[in-house]
């Protein structure tokens, strides 16, 4: 027995090459978990394409009414909620899997940034990898309208109403991704939300695993001889470091998914005003809060005299932009060899005071919740510019003590 | 066979390869037709359509109720909300003088206009956000719109000003037509910019009769039949 089972295993192996080394080998300071945020994000995208598949078994990309009225994708997705055993648990989970999957992502990008990861030769990998995670909030934004709530709706109303405000190619964009009609844009999200953009991502992950293949680890922040370090195979060491992971990641997913269920909400009807308020997802509250503040009306109208149809939506996307493209370029920037944070205090601070903003970005709206409800929309430009301010002191106060520090780090 | 390039051979190659690039570039254009760059179908016509008769506001009025009727115009995807105000006001039609009619697309992102849940409910009953000012102040503001996306407030008394929010214009104004003998309203224009998200942005002027075009919430435009009763599309 044992004798036709090894034969069948050497089969496979002189085909497929199971013991040959065709990954590069991990050294032994990689076992730690902060090396594996982007391996994190990659186990929580398979669990969003199993489950993702599973839903798309009983979702209706429609907004045509079924015979109640209500649009099939509302109703096939109350389906899956009501009907469909464990349905619910299984959109949680597609739900929590994609915050999952976002957080490990913003993490990735965080420890990347402070160890300095994005040097060369590795800039091409930060850049696709940034790439990675527009496709990422991209299949996020697109899934957040299928199931044709009202808050979903009217949140995708404004994502597309931003996106036909950029100068140039706004009607191109809105027509392209949304075409004329509720029902393009149903069709057309569902498009991208399962075809367009996880194909993308993949396409880029191959792209970027290539060139991790080809460079490796980056290096440890302590200094360590390399002809010291310790090598392990992707089998069975690091496969069994991944499968930890994945169960960690699942059990954390399932607790999750079936402690607090995710409420589906009342159907967008054209023929009802919305009745509650408007929000994004929280992990696009920063851009928001950015949104909804009244900018001086001189601001605006001096962009309104640059030919800029709608100022006060594309003011905060030059924000927004101009950190964006301040990421992109970061390889082109911080171009020193010091890898070492201490060694690097100019990105340093601009990055703590960049995720400072975000983070107090998106939590004031939480934090008001209701925001206008308790604030005048000037107070809000007021509240949201002071904390700002100060928390940008607060980071670089951090980061000076912690300079200042020698013993740490 | 020898090693020697066949030059002709290699022009021939050449210029199948230009050929190709010119094919690809052509079929851009293509492309772009076929996702719809330029929106579809022809261009429409602004209809006049009877929104409602005085007597249907007095009577809300007279039960307590904001005089307030909603209705689709110039598309069934297009909600607007016509007002009786109680006070002379600009450009306001009917024997007062009092009667104004307003896009509920808030000319910021796109959102519809509505009321909020925690709101006192004698002041939603009519689902709309007119009696009372938004929840930060509401004894500072009297008949406004309030956008429950960003918080942006119009002023119905002022041709739909905006007093607060981030809003760059007044949502646009429908034109409005009073017959003294019946007491009916007809709805025959627009005035203001093309309604955000639900046709060309940007594009301002009196005059859009010519500009009528479906954008992401489609639509046809409405009729007798549809214009209080125009959620199905």
């Amino acid at each position: 027995m044992s004798n036709i089972i090894s034969k069948i295993a050497d089969w496979l192996d002189e085909r497929i090459g199971l013991t040959k080394n065709w990954l590069r080998p991990i050294p032994e300071y990689g076992f730690n978990f902060t090396y594996w945020f982007g391996a994190i994000a990659f186990i929580n995208f398979l669990i969003l394409v199993v489950t993702g598949i599973l839903l798309a078994f009983y979702y209706t990309p429609s907004a045509q009414p079924n015979p109640e009225g209500i649009p099939l994708a509302y109703a096939s997705t109350k389906y899956i909620d009501t009907q469909v055993p464990l349905g619910w648990l299984l959109r949680t989970l597609h739900l929590y899997a994609a915050y999952g999957m976002i957080i490990s992502a913003f993490l990735h990008l965080v420890r990347n940034y402070i160890t300095g990861a994005y040097k060369r030769p590795r800039e091409l990998m930060w850049v696709v990898g940034l790439l990675m995670g527009f496709a990422m909030l991209g299949s996020a934004f697109t899934g957040y309208l299928l199931p044709y709530n009202q808050i979903s709706f009217y949140a995708t109303v404004v994502g597309y109403n931003l996106a036909l405000s950029i100068p140039g190619v706004g009607t191109f964009l809105g027509y392209l991704i949304a075409g004329s009609g509720t029902q393009d844009i149903v069709q057309r999200f569902f498009l991208l939300h399962i075809y367009l953009m996880p194909g993308i991502l993949l396409i880029l992950l191959g792209i970027k695993l290539y060139m991790f293949e080809n460079h490796g680890l980056h290096d440890p922040m302590r200094d360590v001889k390399k002809s010291f370090i310790k090598l392990y195979n992707w089998f069975p060491r690091g496969v069994y470091f991944v499968g930890v992971l994945f169960l960690i990641d699942l059990s954390i997913l399932l607790i999750f998914a079936s402690l607090f269920p995710n409420d589906l909400g009342a159907p967008y009807n054209p023929n009802n005003p919305p009745v509650v308020e408007i929000l994004p997802e929280w992990y696009f509250y920063w851009v928001y809060e950015l949104i909804r503040v009244q900018y001086p009306t001189s601001l605006l109208s001096w962009l309104s005299s640059l030919g800029i149809a709608n100022p006060a939506a594309v003011f905060p996307l030059i924000l927004v932009f101009i950190a964006v493209l301040y990421l992109f370029f970061l390889p082109a920037i911080d171009r020193g060899k010091e890898v070492h944070p201490k060694r690097r205090f100019w990105t340093i601070v601009i990055g703590a005071i960049m995720f400072g903003e975000v983070i107090m970005l998106s939590f004031i709206p939480w934090l008001f919740q209701n925001g206008f409800i308790t604030l005048d929309t000037m107070a809000n430009l007021v509240v949201m510019v002071v904390s700002l301010l100060l928390v940008d002191i607060l980071m670089i106060g951090i980061v000076t003590i912690i300079f200042a520090y020698k013993k740490w780090l | 066979m020898s090693d020697e390039i066949n030059e002709k051979r290699r022009t021939f190659v050449k210029g199948l390869l230009g050929l190709s690039i010119l094919s690809a570039i052509a079929g851009v254009g293509t492309i772009s037709a076929y996702i719809g760059t330029s929106p579809p179908g022809t261009k429409l016509q602004y209809p006049r359509v009877k929104v409602a008769n005085i007597n249907e506001l007095i009577s809300l009025q007279q039960k307590g109720l904001p005089a307030v009727i909603p209705f689709c115009y110039p598309l069934t995807s297009e909600p607007n909300i016509l007002v009786k105000i109680g006070k002379p006001v600009k450009d306001g039609v009917g024997p007062d003088q009092d009667i104004v009619a307003f896009s509920r697309v808030c000319q910021h992102l796109g959102c519809t206009i509505a009321c909020l849940p925690n709101y006192p409910s004698d002041k939603c009953n009519s689902g709309y956000y007119v009696e009372i000012g938004p929840p930060y102040a509401p004894e500072k503001f009297n008949n406004v719109m309030f956008c429950p996306c960003h918080g942006s407030v119009y002023d119905l008394t002022d041709d739909a000003k905006v007093v607060s929010g981030p809003a760059p214009r007044p949502v646009p104004r429908v034109l409005l037509e009073y017959d003294n003998t019946t007491g009916d309203i007809y709805a025959v224009g627009m005035v203001g910019p093309v309604i955000l998200g639900r046709g060309p942005p940007g594009l301002t002027g009196t005059n859009l009769t010519e500009n009528l075009i479906p954008g992401m919430f489609g639509g046809t435009v409405v009729d007798s039949n549809t214009v209080r009763n125009c959620g199905s599309t």
